[in-house]
């Protein structure tokens, strides 16, 4: 059996982790997500589904870092190695081009899981305080984080296939993951007919809004976002294996 | 083992690679000779499956590297030019990430990890942090991982690039020791280093493959299609004017009794001799002039652009 993957994911988590930038990231997620809580607690007057609620989907800084940290994160894993000519190493041993997609999108997405985890320390917070949050909002709640993170860092990798500037694979997929939250806000009303039930349908928050945040696991919402992130994930194989075509 | 047939690439306007046909056996140790910007790299990354041809096939280990890339790049041990590696990575364990990445046996990967080090002269250098490594010992790094698994067919593009006399001997001996026991294709653009290390020599020049065969076919080729030294004791001054009167612009040697003429044809050489003889010229030696390999490189890459 093939275990090019495992192997892929290990080498990106440690090259994530080496990098200045990652602990940059973490620093700044940190206290983003320190600010969300207390934005949160306030803005729920202390009902706690409604602090988790804002917490983790409905506040602005929740999304602010669900659409960046991907982007940050996947911006080097193949424009980096495409500039320093290191890509041309990977490629040319005996690894298929989807190995190496999937192994760095593991990669990015376990990184990520490190970010995410200490959130879970301002539910230990709550519990402090007496308040007991929903265990099924919670877990709900960091499915979603889990799908929608999945799919943005998808995006992520496929603008890093594009480029050998991780600049430009960032903005990129930040303009991206913009326009793909805040199109479909912008076009909620009934009066765009056909165009907003089709964006609402591919919006991100829409799908969020409507379940993970709620305590609901609708299998319907899942399988969006994993459909969504195997459709980017294969077009990303094929930006990989573009080269190779005559 | 590499077998190349009429193998073109263009990027846009310019043909880097341009209807080059080589073929190399099992065993051998082919050098592959041309100045910067010959088209090499480009060549050597078709054959790794890196890049596509815009036309043409080619074969590796009866495999295309086109349509059976995988299979092409489990036979194939690689070294860039420029040896591109991840700074992050200590040696040991860059190695032991490709090893695993080539998919070597868990109970062999420490041992060949440990042979390729030690082969690369590397076993001092194994904790060190690839980023802080002087170029040579990167250059070592690169080697180590395109030796690493054993792999039937090597490429190397420039492998001695950036190295100090010294480095450049040894691994050009590293490579040497290799003849018999795997396939080497070497690319380089020094003549000296193509000479010590490989069997067979293929020139590329603005794409095209110019020349190609052993050191010994490429200089007695040349020398016959090239210049004949004669030689009369005593009798330099009628020699030149015989050889004159057959329209042949002799030039004199120092010593004056020998002219160096450029033959019109193939076969041309044995005639002469005759006529000469006939006329009554002492000819002591009538030798055909052999050129060295350097000078054959020299007159194939230093042509006019067409």
């Amino acid at each position: 059996m093939r275990r090019t993957v495992p192997t892929l994911l290990w080498r990106e988590l440690e090259s994530l982790f080496f990098s200045p930038l990652a602990y940059i990231v973490l620093t700044v997620f940190l206290v983003l997500s320190g600010f969300s809580f207390v934005w949160a607690l306030k803005g729920s007057a202390g009902v706690v589904a409604d602090t988790l609620a804002i917490f983790l989907g409905d506040g602005l800084l929740f999304w602010v870092l669900l659409s960046v940290v991907p982007a940050l994160v996947t911006m080097r894993l193949v424009a980096e190695e495409r500039r320093t000519g290191t890509l041309e190493v990977l490629l040319t041993a005996p690894v298929r081009d989807g190995e190496v997609i999937l192994g760095k999108f593991l990669g990015a997405l376990v990184f990520q899981a490190f970010l995410w985890a200490p959130t879970l320390v301002y539910v230990r917070i709550l519990r402090g305080y007496g308040a007991l949050p929903d265990t099924g909002q919670l877990v709900s709640s960091y499915v979603g984080i889990a799908c929608a993170t999945a799919l943005l860092t998808a995006v992520g990798l496929l603008f890093s296939t594009r480029t050998s500037n991780q600049i430009v694979a960032a903005v990129g997929a930040l303009s991206f993951n913009v326009l793909f939250l805040v199109v479909p806000a912008l076009v909620r009303e009934e009066r765009f007919g056909v165009l907003q039930r089709l964006l609402s349908a591919v919006s991100v928050t829409d799908h969020f809004a409507g379940s993970f945040s709620r305590g609901l696991l609708d299998s319907g919402h899942v399988a969006f976002y994993v459909a969504g992130t195997a459709g980017v994930l294969v077009l990303a194989t094929r930006s990989l294996e573009a080269r190779r075509w005559r | 083992m590499i077998h190349v047939e009429h193998l073109t690439r263009r990027f846009h306007d310019l043909v880097a690679v341009d209807d080059v046909s080589l073929d190399v056996a099992a065993g051998e140790i082919v050098g592959f000779l041309g100045p910067n910007g010959a088209g090499k790299s480009t060549t050597i990354r078709i054959l790794t499956g890196f890049l596509p041809a815009s036309s043409g096939r080619a074969e590796v280990a009866g495999f295309d590297v086109a349509t059976d890339s995988l299979r092409v790049r489990e036979r194939l041990g690689y070294l860039p030019e420029n040896v591109p590696l991840p700074p992050d990575a200590r040696v040991d364990e860059y190695l032991e990430f490709r090893a695993r990445l080539k998919q070597l046996p868990a109970g062999g990967r420490a041992a060949a990890r440990d042979r390729v080090l030690a082969a690369c002269g590397l076993g001092p250098m194994r904790r060190r942090i690839v980023g802080q490594l002087s170029h040579g010992y990167r250059q070592r790094v690169g080697l180590a991982d395109a030796l690493l698994g054993e792999p039937p067919l090597l490429i190397l593009d420039e492998p001695t690039a950036g190295l100090d006399p010294g480095q450049r001997q040894e691994v050009l001996d590293l490579v040497a020791g290799l003849r018999g026991q795997r396939t080497v294709l070497l690319s380089s653009h020094v003549l000296s280093e193509i000479e010590h290390a490989c069997t067979r020599v293929a020139i590329i020049q603005r794409g095209r493959i110019v020349a190609q065969g052993t050191k010994a076919e490429l200089e007695a080729g040349a020398g016959r299609r090239g210049e004949v030294e004669i030689r009369a004791r005593g009798a330099g001054e009628r020699l030149a004017a015989a050889l004159a009167a057959r329209g042949l612009s002799p030039r004199r040697e120092t010593d004056g009794d020998a002219c160096v003429v450029r033959l019109p044809e193939d076969g041309a050489g044995a005639r002469l001799l005759a006529d000469l003889v006939r006329e009554g010229l002492p000819v002591d030696s009538f030798r055909p002039l052999e050129r060295s390999l350097h000078d054959i490189f020299l007159e194939l890459t230093r042509s006019p652009a067409p």
